[in-house]
């Protein structure tokens, strides 16, 4: 069964959408992690321009990420003040990124920034966690305990404190406004929520408790991938609601699924799939990038801007 | 067919005593195309009928005309990437060209140029960005276009049927640009056009796709707006239905 895009200007087999939505709805739901940085690379194997691939994948993280948010904030598990300076960064780097976005655009690099950004993202994250996720499998194996997180950092000595009351903390505003700034660039660039550098940022550098880290990142992620998907809108005109919806379905029902399945299995060994999945994914970008291309040439309908 | 040799012979019965000079009587099966969200290329039949004397009959049909940038990819350090670009104005979105037998047979090299039939007769003006030859970057639009169906030539798509007959299927297929197009229809005899007809087609998106193409373009922040709140009705009421199971 197939159906025209609108803003993609192309027909797609809306099962296939369907499936897609499923299957890296069900790997979210298992890993716990949203799945923007494995679709938005699916659709552009597909054949959906890169572009707008990664402006629908905002839009699409928009719908997933929102009744998580609206969970976590009725358990009260959301740090308001804490989201709003995250978010304030958000902005400010989505709204930097979606003018990078443009301007490579208007240069007819969109493609290649879109892809280098995933191959160097997927890259450093896939071997980040394939080593932890490596050393984790064999100190199980010697039974040795796991080390603990240092509490003081760096971050402590910056200027601007303010105090979180529900994470319990009294840091500076700028290391979460750069982790805010980071992930909305992110997001704007490359069409992924970012919980994937803002969750252990928030752990690890700002020290939050776990508690609050999930729900005030799905806060942060809404407000900046619909901020995303209305700059995407106005700038390149890339955010295809159809392409959108139709993986909204199967990525939720997936999702419920793979949550479920996830809790049977070990968690060491899912973060070592999930990074060796991340991997195969960057490779496989990465080899496009220095393949010979079939043809030299492509066509781009409007004057060089 | 049986319908349309009914067509012909109406057509034939009410235009040829008002119009006795004619040679060349066609009609499209359609003058519109509307992509809707089921869209995935259509065909249309170009038909008609010729006068005393048959001949040789030959179909233009053009799209809107585009600029376009032709870029070139590469190598830069083991990767590849656009280096260079070429800027067209004018350049047709659609052609297809159909005939009943090859048009070299049909007329000589310079008529067929004079009336536009031919890929090779398409000049594409280029602006150079870059002093290389553009030839090459002209070579390569009727060559991606021809590998994706935009461009074609089919010299032998048109039957004609006891000398007085033709009919023709033009396929668009599913990457069709929007716009106003044109079907160019000429009747050749002994090398020379006779007659030539022009027919206009438009192809437009319909329904639920033109609605969202169009509102992106006209309104696109409240389009962003409109995007944002319909993935959060949708992603939360997703969500209640499936919580419940």
């Amino acid at each position: 069964m197939q159906i025209y895009l609108p803003i993609a200007e192309m027909p797609v087999n809306i099962l296939l959408l369907i499936g897609m939505g499923a299957g890296i709805g069900f790997l979210s739901g298992i890993f716990g992690v949203g799945g923007g940085f494995l679709m938005t690379p699916l659709l552009i194997f597909m054949g959906i321009p890169a572009a707008v691939a990664v402006a629908t994948q905002a839009n699409q993280i928009v719908a997933a990420s929102v009744s998580g948010a609206i969970g976590h904030w009725r358990r009260k598990n959301v740090d308001i003040q804490m989201g709003l300076v995250l978010l304030a960064g958000g902005l400010v780097g989505s709204f930097c990124g979606s003018l990078i976005f443009a301007w490579m655009k208007s240069l007819g690099q969109v493609d290649l920034m879109i892809r280098l950004s995933y191959v160097v993202f997927l890259g450093i994250i896939g071997s980040l966690m394939f080593v932890e996720s490596a050393r984790a499998l064999l100190r199980q194996r010697r039974g040795a305990p796991r080390r603990r997180m240092r509490q003081h950092y760096w971050v402590h000595g910056l200027p601007f404190k303010m105090r979180f009351r529900r994470s319990k903390l009294y840091i500076s505003a700028l290391p979460p406004l750069g982790v805010g700034f980071v992930v909305g660039l992110l997001a704007a660039i490359m069409g992924v929520g970012g919980g994937f550098v803002m969750v252990p940022a928030m752990i690890y550098l700002l020290g939050m408790p776990t508690a609050v880290v999930v729900g005030t990142s799905l806060f942060q992620i809404t407000f900046v991938t619909a901020a995303v998907t209305i700059m995407h809108s106005i700038n390149t005109q890339t955010v295809d609601v159809l392409l959108a919806l139709l993986l909204l379905p199967g990525s939720v029902i997936g999702a419920q699924i793979g949550s479920r399945v996830g809790v049977n299995l070990k968690a060491e060994q899912l973060r070592f799939l999930l990074a060796a999945m991340v991997l195969a994914v960057c490779i496989k970008l990465g080899i496009d990038l220095f393949l010979t291309p079939d043809d030299l040439y492509s066509l781009s309908i409007g004057g060089a801007g | 067919m049986r319908q349309l040799l009914i067509a012909i012979s109406v057509l034939l019965a009410s235009s040829a005593p008002a119009q006795a000079d004619a040679t060349l009587v066609s009609d499209i099966s359609s003058h519109r195309i509307g992509i809707t969200s089921s869209y995935t290329g259509t065909e249309l039949l170009l038909f008609g009928a010729l006068g005393e004397g048959g001949g040789d009959v030959v179909i233009v049909v053009r799209g809107p005309d585009q600029d376009l940038t032709v870029r070139r990819k590469g190598r830069v350090g083991g990767v590849w990437l656009n280096t260079d670009a070429v800027s067209f104005r004018g350049v047709p979105g659609f052609y297809a060209i159909a005939a009943n037998r090859p048009l070299s047979e049909i007329a000589g090299e310079r008529i067929l140029r004079r009336n536009g039939i031919g890929m090779a007769s398409m000049r594409f003006a280029g602006e150079t960005s870059t002093p290389d030859t553009p030839d090459v970057f002209a070579d390569a639009i009727r060559r991606r276009r021809q590998a994706n169906g935009l461009y074609r030539s089919d010299e032998g798509a048109v039957t004609v049927i006891y000398d007085r007959l033709f009919r023709a299927t033009i396929p668009f297929p599913a990457n069709v640009p929007v716009g106003n197009y044109s079907a160019q229809i000429y009747l050749f005899q002994d090398g020379q056009v006779v007659v030539g007809e022009t027919k206009p087609i438009i192809i437009d998106k319909s329904g639920i796709e033109r609605a969202i193409f169009i509102f992106s373009r006209r309104q696109p922040a409240l389009y962003g707006i409109f995007a944002v709140i319909v993935a959060c009705l949708a992603g939360w009421g997703a969500a209640q239905f499936f919580r419940k199971r």
